[in-house]
């Protein structure tokens, strides 16, 4: 049985479906929440949110091709909603402890750009460069016309180069 | 033009993608499912008494098509436009209507600006299927409501009660429809007088209580019952089951099945037992509500879709499949202390390790048909012993499963997180099978 099957299945309560479903994608979920988040702890958390908030909604789904996408937008919603009931912008130091700090300035700095940029802007990036979402699959996680999420992929690099070469 | 920018982009995106997904990861995703799952049971309500009600999974829905006669019905009783949705699973409801079964009530009551109407149900004298729709006076958004403390009053004798609706972001002035099936076991009387609550989002109730009175037209169902003494036993791997006999309703039929007590497995459940016409039509199980009647535990109902309009010339019991375990190997013994299992059934398909964390356990089920994956096996029986043989209950239980792998977890959770181990949990499903193709005449 593929996917579809699954969310077809899923869609009318079939509660296994969904959550072979959320196995089948708890990496990428996963690392979404972390590229957010920036901790193992937090991220795991999200997961238990996102599988709760999919089971809850999961007959809000229009289209059972819109699945992955949509189970992602659940994901960056919840970690925008964290992210500003923390009201705090991540300082380097608090990056991943498990990061070799010395040899990974650069990143560090890369991550912090992005985390500077705005919404929807860093949600293009990080979903087309960390999870190699194609255009099409970007405008379904942002509900958006493709064209825009075009505009926006320009916009962030542009904002990148700036942040990253003014520091320079 | 933004190649450098690309690049150091990507080269980020490899960092995430090496990173190491810890392991709890699936802890965390059970523990998000089983809530949800909780807010959803606490409105999924099950007057049980000896009924057993079953996980609904559709594996012999044949196309069901809904009729000119019953389109038509519906497009004009106002809020039954959803009915369709409601029955489309089963061809005995379905044919019900096209003969006129369904009573039309429509009657209301309102209170803190919700109202809920009986549109209509369908009855014969063991089970109503009672359709009613609800609407509010305003927007409700991201607001769950559900229904509570269904009753007809003691008078009824009611042997169960299912229903699973809830209804979210209620828009004003526009109803939603859904159904609560009612069995019987007596008489039921012409007048009934529905009450209920409702509950909103995180399990407030209402103060109110719906109280919807009707009246039911008992001629309208009066004989139509058809009972068939079939008497046949047959045997497969050596079980004996005799099918005692048939009882034909409008809204259902019940196969009484008795298990020879010398058998030497347990029957856990037919996977496909199904009535076949002569013209290969096929009635399957009941695809979401009661399913089976536990009389005994060699003595059972077992529910399937009603064929009652059609009148077959010829009807056969047909079924190919049983899951079954040997009697003496329905006993699972977990070492708490070590995380193992020290007696499981010899085929293996329960692997040895068992995770724990707090009082939540977590079994390994390999699966062995094609179908599995989807069955979603709730393994145990909520009963279990610790070693001085203390009876506890299990709260919850889930499964899911990793369909690549073929494997199942099942989770268990244990009414306190430490016991005096090993504890002994009953098996009560399994995936082991008798298989052989049984039919049976019927007519």
């Amino acid at each position: 049985m593929n996917d579809i099957d699954l969310v077809k299945k899923a869609r009318k309560g079939d509660e296994h479906a969904l959550y072979s479903l959320i196995l089948g994608s708890k990496e990428q979920l996963y690392r979404i929440a972390y590229s957010y988040l920036k901790s193992e702890q937090d991220a795991l958390e999200a997961i238990q949110e996102v599988t709760y908030r999919a089971f809850k909604s999961i007959r809000k789904l229009k289209e059972d091709h819109y699945f992955s996408t949509w189970l992602i937008r659940i994901m960056i919603n919840y970690c925008n909603d964290e992210l500003r009931k923390r009201k705090r912008t991540i300082p380097s130091s608090d990056v991943g402890s498990d990061l070799s700090v010395t040899q990974n300035q650069d990143r560090f700095e890369l991550e912090e750009a992005i985390e500077a940029l705005e919404s929807p802007t860093k949600e293009v990036l990080k979903l087309k460069y960390f999870e190699d979402l194609k255009i099409k699959e970007i405008a379904e996680v942002l509900d958006c016309p493709e064209g825009t999420v075009k505009t926006w992929l320009n916009k962030g690099l542009r904002k990148l180069r700036y942040q990253l070469e003014g520091r320079l | 033009m933004f190649e450098k920018e690309e690049k150091q982009l990507q080269e980020l995106g490899e960092h995430y993608n090496e990173m190491k997904i810890p392991d709890e990861i699936d802890e965390y995703i059970l523990k998000g499912m089983t809530q949800a799952k909780k807010k959803k049971q606490s409105r999924k309500r099950f007057m049980v008494g000896a009924f057993a009600a079953t996980l609904f999974i559709a594996f012999f829905l044949t196309s069901i098509r809904v009729s000119p006669t019953f389109a038509n019905y519906v497009s004009h009783i106002p809020g039954l436009e959803k009915i369709v949705e409601l029955v489309r699973f089963d061809k005995g409801l379905l044919s019900a209507i096209d003969n006129d079964l369904m009573q039309e009530i429509n009657v209301s009551d309102k209170h803190e600006g919700l109202e809920i109407t009986v549109d209509a149900v369908i009855v014969d004298e063991q089970k109503m299927v009672l359709f009613y729709s609800l609407e509010s006076d305003r927007n409700r958004e991201q607001e769950y409501l559900s229904l509570v403390n269904v009753s007809f009053g003691e008078k009824l004798p009611l042997a169960g009660i299912t229903y699973g609706s809830i209804h979210e972001n209620l828009k004003k002035g526009v109803p939603v429809s859904g159904s609560i099936d009612f069995y019987f076991d007596g008489d039921i009387p012409e007048q009934l007088t529905l009450s209920l609550g409702i509950e909103t989002g995180e399990s407030e109730k209402l103060a109110s209580t719906w109280t919807l009175p009707f009246s039911i037209d008992k001629v309208k169902f009066a004989g139509l019952k058809e009972e068939i003494q079939l008497n046949e036993t047959v045997e497969v791997e050596g079980q004996k089951i005799t099918f005692e006999k048939m009882t034909i309703l409008p809204t259902r039929v019940a196969v009484h099945v008795k298990y020879d007590e010398n058998n030497s497995k347990e029957l856990f459940t037919f996977e496909d037992l199904r009535l076949v016409d002569e013209t290969g039509e096929q009635w399957s199980g009941i695809a979401n509500g009661i399913t089976a009647q536990h009389i005994s535990e060699n003595e059972k109902i077992l529910y399937l879709q009603s064929n009652y309009f059609n009148q077959p010339e010829e009807l056969y019991l047909v079924f190919s499949s049983i899951r079954a375990l040997d009697k003496d190997e329905l006993e699972v013994v977990v070492d708490l202390e070590n995380k193992m299992i020290i007696k499981a059934p010899a085929d293996g398909l329960l692997t040895n390790d068992v995770e724990k964390s707090g009082a939540n356990l977590v079994f390994w089920l390999s699966l062995t048909e094609e179908d599995d994956p989807h069955r979603g096996y709730s393994l145990f029986d909520h009963e279990y012993k610790d070693s001085e043989g203390t009876v506890f209950h299990s709260n919850t239980s889930s499964s899911g499963t990793n369909h690549e792998e073929n494997t199942q977890r099942n989770g268990f959770v244990l009414e306190q997180a430490n016991h005096s181990s090993p504890i002994t949990l009953t098996i009560q499903d399994y995936p082991a099978r008798i298989k052989k193709d049984v039919r049976i005449q019927v007519k």
